[in-house]
């Protein structure tokens, strides 16, 4: 197909990966890969193998299963076992171990819990079953963020009184700012998601990169796309400029997509928002605004939960921050792998530790 | 979460339109793109589609990856 082949072609691969070498010849430098599904592309692709050691690429936050705190996966825990509930949810979230239990497990005991492929699947549930609650949790950063706002319009459009959200949508600029002030992660330059950037467009990366003198380049998901942008990246760093370079112009739109903007605007209004391993981080959530708080579950009823507790063993709060591999947890394909995960991190199809356990060398 | 994949617009009727992929087709919504038309691609998240791909655009990327390469070339 004319959008994929020629991004594989494994001759320029091939070649744009010596002459990253041959530009790099032994420096250190550490590149932040913001995205788990970049992380996910340069394991399966091989990449990782044809790229010096010098170069680090550090994963980072993007992976929205991963960066969701104990504490609300304990929450939909608790609304799950409810009667008359039916909770919708990404396939992902299901095996995510809270402090006693899961989701899966929660099913295995009879909770009606389903798996979405579009959060408009909740809409007909809500619409088949008017005599239970329908919550769906909405997971995910800006590109699947959208998503939820058109679910609630559509709600809305429907009169639906039996359809809620768990607000847990996540921002990543914020989070990128964050890391970089937290400066341990040593971040020299950033491969820019490509979906949240469709979104978002390039805009949200200038301050970054002015404010932190880091480049930051948006990249697309197939092997020459991410060589390319780390090539740039090298270029970039190497002249010491902090800019911003968009090179995946065939979906990212220097703006962005402004007819899914607007419907967020509506719909969500910016929050303070913990994650997991970093905390709380400022403006980088996103909750209800009032015209739709009705549909927010977690403050039309509020649940009790007992004090949350992460596994001790999981390094997954490092992991996010870039500053611990998989290899560096004890519990690393020992008491954690994909079968019997401890944390989110091995859990996710997008999460770091899933990908080394499948696709690192040993 | 970027997990998204290419597919081919077949017909469009409202904001939903029938895509397709390797003979895979289903419906997905397409509020978020402005005229979409049948031939087109559209890059596919949660059931909606996000964004169309330019085709126009996917050319002169590659051209502008052969440029990336010579830099680097140059520069080391």
């Amino acid at each position: 197909m004319r959008f994929i082949s020629e991004f594989r072609d494994p001759d320029r691969t091939r070649v744009l990966a010596e002459e990253i070498k041959r530009l790099l010849s032994g420096r250190k430098i550490s590149l932040m890969e913001v995205c788990g599904t970049h992380t996910v592309s340069i394991f399966r692709s091989g990449l990782k193998s044809l790229l010096p050691s010098s170069l680090r690429l550090i994963s980072g936050p993007g992976c929205p299963v991963c960066v969701t705190p104990q504490k609300k996966i304990d929450t939909i825990i608790a609304y799950a076992r409810q009667p008359d509930t039916i909770i919708t949810t990404f396939g992902d979230m299901l095996n995510v171990p809270g402090t006693e239990s899961s989701l899966r497990e929660e099913k295995s005991r009879g909770a009606d819990i389903r798996m979405v492929y579009s959060p408009l699947e909740s809409l007909a549930l809500a619409r088949d079953n008017p005599e239970k609650k329908v919550i769906f949790l909405a997971i995910g950063f800006e590109t699947t963020i959208p998503t939820a706002a058109a679910t609630i319009i559509e709600a809305e459009k429907s009169g639906l009184d039996n359809l809620f959200l768990i607000p847990a949508g996540k921002l990543i600029p914020p989070a990128m700012e964050f890391l970089l002030s937290q400066g341990d992660a040593g971040i020299n330059g950033f491969l820019c998601p490509g979906h949240v950037s469709a979104i978002i467009g390039t805009a949200p990366y200038r301050k970054i990169a002015e404010k932190f003198g880091v480049p930051c380049v948006v990249a697309g998901f197939e092997p020459i796309d991410i060589l390319a942008a780390i090539g740039e990246l090298l270029l970039l760093i190497k002249e010491g400029r902090p800019e911003v370079r968009n090179l995946y112009p065939r979906v990212v739109r220097e703006g962005g997509n402004s007819l899914a903007q607007k419907l967020v605007d509506e719909v969500f209004q910016i929050a303070d928002t913990e994650w997991r391993g970093l905390g709380v981080i400022p403006g980088s959530g996103l909750q209800l605004s009032p015209k739709f708080e009705k549909y927010d579950i977690s403050l039309i009823e509020p649940v009790e939960i007992t004090p949350s507790r992460e596994n001790p063993a999981c390094i997954c709060g490092d992991i996010l921050r870039g500053v611990s591999e998989p290899p560096d947890c004890p519990a690393f394909k020992n008491s954690c792998s994909p079968d019997h995960p401890l944390g989110p991190c091995m859990v996710s199809s997008e999460g770091t530790c899933a990908a080394w356990y499948r696709y690192g060398r040993s | 979460m970027c997990l998204a994949v290419p597919m081919k617009i077949i017909s469009v009727e409202g904001d939903t339109a029938r895509v397709s992929l390797d003979g895979l087709e289903k419906d997905i919504d397409v509020r978020f793109l402005k005229d979409p038309g049948p031939g087109e691609y559209v890059i596919v998240h949660a059931g909606f589609a996000i964004e169309k791909l330019d085709e126009e655009e996917a050319r002169k990327t590659l051209q502008l990856f052969q440029d990336i390469t010579a830099e680097l070339n140059k520069s080391s």
